[in-house]
């Protein structure tokens, strides 16, 4: 389904004539077997399952009445592989190569359910039928997100089919850049990548800006620990981003666009570049864009891994082919930016937005959200949490709505403890302040942010200082060391951290902390080191009892902190399974066995050698009986 | 930023001190021009700022809005009001003087501000109290900048940062010009002219003298003479003559001159 079986589109009503002979071949297709291919489906082996479609569908001869599209990621990353069957939209969860014949005999032909494969609702506890009735889902709002099931990554006809590229034909026939820009500025479209800065104000200024050319530059760095917001929309919707561009392109006055994107994500790439290609032999990119007189490309860029390189300043110096240090930005990279010239970054989510805003309204946009946060965001939902994946909720949802409802809650009945927001740089949020709306300005205050939407949960075996201290570690480690306050204060940042989690922090280290956290913040020159302090400020201020009892009583609440802890089994609690012998490296651990046969047969305890045991935790996590404590 | 031209210029204040300069000087060089000593690192007249030491932080009043920003950098902008000495001013200055001194504890610049500013503890104990790079990044702009040959620049992030030639390895480009070593404010850039050679030591590269083509003394690096004469093909004899016999050269025509006017 990969090529396009049209000539290069001259004028409007051919993409209108196209798109609907697209939707009357669609028409004929009766049922539609929809695999998601997403990154955490194929972690989980859905290749297997796509392979095993294809193979029985053509033994059964089926092809051409079931049609097969696999696309991106579905967002309930956590019970992958997803398969969901139109038109009933039935779906099944956690299915494997070997579930394939079955279901093609019993639901693709005899439509019976599967019932072992169906969702069961952790609320109800009932068994549901459709995706919709899923409870992860039934919170989401999934208009940027929700067209990836729609959608082959691959084939611009299935972008086509549900509407793409109406918003661009719309654009750029009824639409002057001026009115695009006014539409954009009133949807209240703020940017996703974490500044948060008006959308259409931005657009505004490039557009205002005196020098030719202009530039429009895509965001796709994104380089957070455990995010994959961006990711998600490029691999799976790739022309949402592509029209988005186009659209602004147009407004601002640009003829040349880059895709800035990490190197980690292969597939973003690849799937870009197809994208791309197609969109230009469709002449939906290139020279006189649907015969309107309009010309714009796309490049793609490929960045080296490097978290700096998200920082505007830094990604474009990074695609002009020099090291990926910020600038300071007293004047706007809308006035000085990518080659000196008038440059427009938005963030991948950002600019997927946009063909929407254009075909449905501002109004309609603006009725989503809050007062100043408008329409919805996207969070990848990860860590100590029952549903990992990818979630699309309207702004203004309050946090634990998005932990306990969408998400499922914690995992093994365990407390939560806080939620980090805003990527490694944002701020952890305490239980107590659950019920905060997701907002721009609501979450600053808390001391974290919006950031481009991680969201990591942390439950009650999660150490505050130790999670402060992997987060200050990465930041020195992405410090591009421009600045002296970035490259030299989360260096000692990190030391007093180190130093506290291994028990040998004193009270002044925790001053210590705070002041040098504000020097930090005040000095530094890109948002990188202005945020880095954030993880060490937010938990101080959150969870500075945690603190305190790693300085002063040497103690690890959490029991993480491994000069702070010992592990010792209870020997009333142990049933000698010898699972903990098995797990220890160091062979630390004695006894845990059952000596002698028949009645004669006694459970002897298992012991562990403090002087031999590395605290690995292994023990600990293998044990099913709760036998090894931690102290 | 875009109503201003370049022709126009904007008056502002400084401490208290109105001062008019034209538009695109920075809140540092306007400073500088009544008097008042902002420290800075990073910058220098040739190059202007780099926006990177942050010892030039000062505090502006700029649209209403009060903000901490580096002055090597900040353009001067009408009605902005710059304040260099405030208390959160001073607070900065004297915590970013800190982590230098601990980076670069053998700095004698950075020694003289920390006494300047009081700051005299390093901010953590010194890995190498003979250490004097401050990364402030003149020798890489001199380098790719000015000279445009970009024997030099950054590797590495964070506290890995490092000024050096690619990998470390002797430079096929390094003119030996010594331009790099002039601009260094620490003193860091070693460099020992020895009988055949200049060698770069920081840099682990030596480059031969050029001999003169007349009296066949050392004068130039080899490179450099090279370089000099694709630059400026005009002058490209010139360049292979030492100074010495360049006068010499000079003051022969002169005499050569005078002795036919005279004959006329």
């Amino acid at each position: 389904m990969s090529t396009v079986a049209s000539e290069k589109l001259t004028g409007f009503a051919d993409l209108d004539a196209l798109r609907s002979s697209i939707q009357a071949q669609r028409e004929k297709i009766e049922t539609t077997v929809v695999l998601c291919g997403g990154p955490g489906c194929q972690a989980y082996g859905c290749k297997a399952v796509i392979e095993a479609f294809r193979e029985a569908l053509d033994d059964e001869g089926l092809e051409e009445s079931v049609q097969l599209r696999v696309t991106g990621c579905h967002g309930f990353c956590e019970r992958g592989p997803l398969v969901v069957i139109r038109p009933a939209g039935t779906f099944y969860q956690g299915v494997t190569a070997e579930d394939v014949p079955e279901i093609i005999q019993k639901t693709l032909k005899n439509n019976q359910l599967l019932d072992r494969l169906l969702y069961v609702n952790a609320q109800t506890s009932q068994k549901v039928q459709t995706e919709k009735e899923v409870d992860f889902y039934a919170y989401q709002q999934r208009i940027i997100s929700g067209a990836n099931e729609e959608i082959d990554p691959e084939c611009i006809e299935d972008y086509l089919a549900v509407g793409g590229y109406s918003a661009l034909a719309k654009a750029l026939s009824q639409m002057k850049p001026d009115q695009i820009i006014e539409q954009i500025t009133e949807s209240g479209l703020r940017g996703r990548g974490g500044g948060g800065f008006l959308t259409g104000r931005k657009w505004q200024s490039c557009r205002n800006a005196q020098g030719q050319p202009k530039y429009v530059l895509c965001n796709g760095d994104e380089g957070d620990p455990g995010a994959f917001m961006d990711r998600t929309i490029m691999e799976g919707n790739p022309h949402s981003v592509l029209e988005g561009m186009c659209i602004g392109a147009y407004a601002i006055g640009s003829n040349q666009g880059y895709i800035y994107v990490r190197d980690e994500y292969p597939l973003a790439v690849e799937n870009l570049g197809i994208a791309i290609q197609q969109a230009r032999e469709l002449g939906l990119l290139g020279e006189n864009i649907l015969g309107s007189g309009f010309d714009f490309d796309i490049r793609i860029n490929r960045g080296a891994g490097a978290f700096v390189c998200g920082e505007s300043t830094a990604l474009m110096a990074s695609i002009e082919g020099k090291i990926g240090d910020p600038r300071a930005k007293y004047i706007h990279t809308t006035d000085v930016g990518l080659f000196g010239k008038p440059s427009n970054l938005n963030n991948v989510e950002t600019w997927a937005n946009v063909p929407q805003i254009i075909n449905r309204g501002p109004d309609w946009f603006s009725s989503l959200g809050t007062e100043h946060s408008k329409g919805t965001k996207v969070f990848s939902l990860v860590g100590k949490i029952n549903n990992t994946g990818l979630v699309e909720v309207p702004m203004g949802i309050i946090l634990r709505d998005i932990i306990f409802k969408i998400g499922g809650g914690i995992p093994n009945g365990k407390k939560f403890k806080a939620v980090q927001i805003g990527g490694p740089s944002g701020g952890c949020i305490p239980e107590t302040l659950l019920d905060t709306p997701v907002d721009y300005e609501q979450l600053t205050d808390l001391g974290a942010m919006m950031g481009s939407g991680g969201l990591i949960v942390m439950d009650q075996d999660t150490c505050m200082v130790d999670i402060a201290r992997y987060f200050m570690n990465f930041l020195c480690e992405e410090s591009c060391g421009k600045c002296t306050p970035c490259r030299e204060g989360t260096k000692i940042m990190l030391d007093i951290l180190t130093r506290i989690c291994q028990g040998q922090g004193t009270p002044e280290d925790m001053e210590q902390l705070e002041t040098l956290g504000e020097d930090v913040q005040t000095a530094s020159l890109c948002g990188l080191g202005t945020s880095a302090p954030n993880p060490v400020l937010s938990t101080l201020r959150y969870f500075r009892d945690e603190y305190e009892a790693h300085v002063k009583d040497k103690r690890c609440p959490a029991g993480v902190c491994r000069e702070l802890i010992s592990f010792s089994v209870t020997p009333e609690a142990c049933t000698s399974c010898s699972l903990c012998v098995k797990a220890c490296p160091v062979e630390a651990i004695s006894g845990g066995t059952r000596k002698g046969k028949g009645k004669e047969r006694t459970k002897v305890p298992a012991v562990i050698d403090q002087d031999k045991c590395i605290k690995c935790r292994a023990c600990y996590e293998a044990c099913k009986f709760n036998a090894v404590a931690v102290s | 930023m875009s109503e201003e031209t370049t022709n126009s210029t904007v008056k502002l204040s400084i401490d208290g001190q109105e001062i008019t300069v034209e538009a695109g000087t920075t809140v540092l060089e306007a400073a500088r021009r009544i008097g008042i000593d902002i420290p800075a690192l990073c910058y220098h007249p040739v190059l202007g700022g780099a926006g990177a030491c942050r010892v030039c932080l000062v505090e502006v009043v700029a649209w209403g809005r009060r903000r901490m920003v580096t002055s090597c950098v900040y353009p001067a902008r009408e009605g902005l009001e710059v304040y260099t000495n405030t208390e959160k001013v001073l607070r900065s200055r004297r915590a970013v003087i800190a982590m230098l001194l601990a980076k670069a504890p053998a700095a004698k610049v950075v020694q003289e501000l920390a006494k300047k500013y009081g700051s005299t503890e390093p901010a953590y104990e010194p890995s190498d109290p003979e250490a004097r790079c401050i990364l402030c990044g003149q020798c890489v702009r001199t380098c790719n900048e000015l000279i445009k040959v970009g024997a030099v620049n950054f590797a590495h992030r964070g506290q890995e940062r490092k000024v050096g030639t690619p990998y470390n390895a002797t430079s096929d480009v390094c003119l030996a010009c010594g331009a790099c070593q002039n601009l260094c404010p620490t003193g860091n850039i070693r460099i020992r002219d020895k009988r055949d050679l200049r060698a770069m030591l920081t840099w682990h590269t030596d480059v031969p003298w050029n001999k003169c083509s007349k009296c066949g003394q050392s004068y130039l690096p080899a490179r450099l003479v090279e370089f000099l004469k694709q630059q400026c093909p005009v002058a490209a004899e010139l360049v292979t003559i030492c100074p010495r016999c360049r006068r010499e050269g000079t003051a022969e025509s002169f005499v050569q001159a005078s002795v036919l006017a005279d004959d006329e």
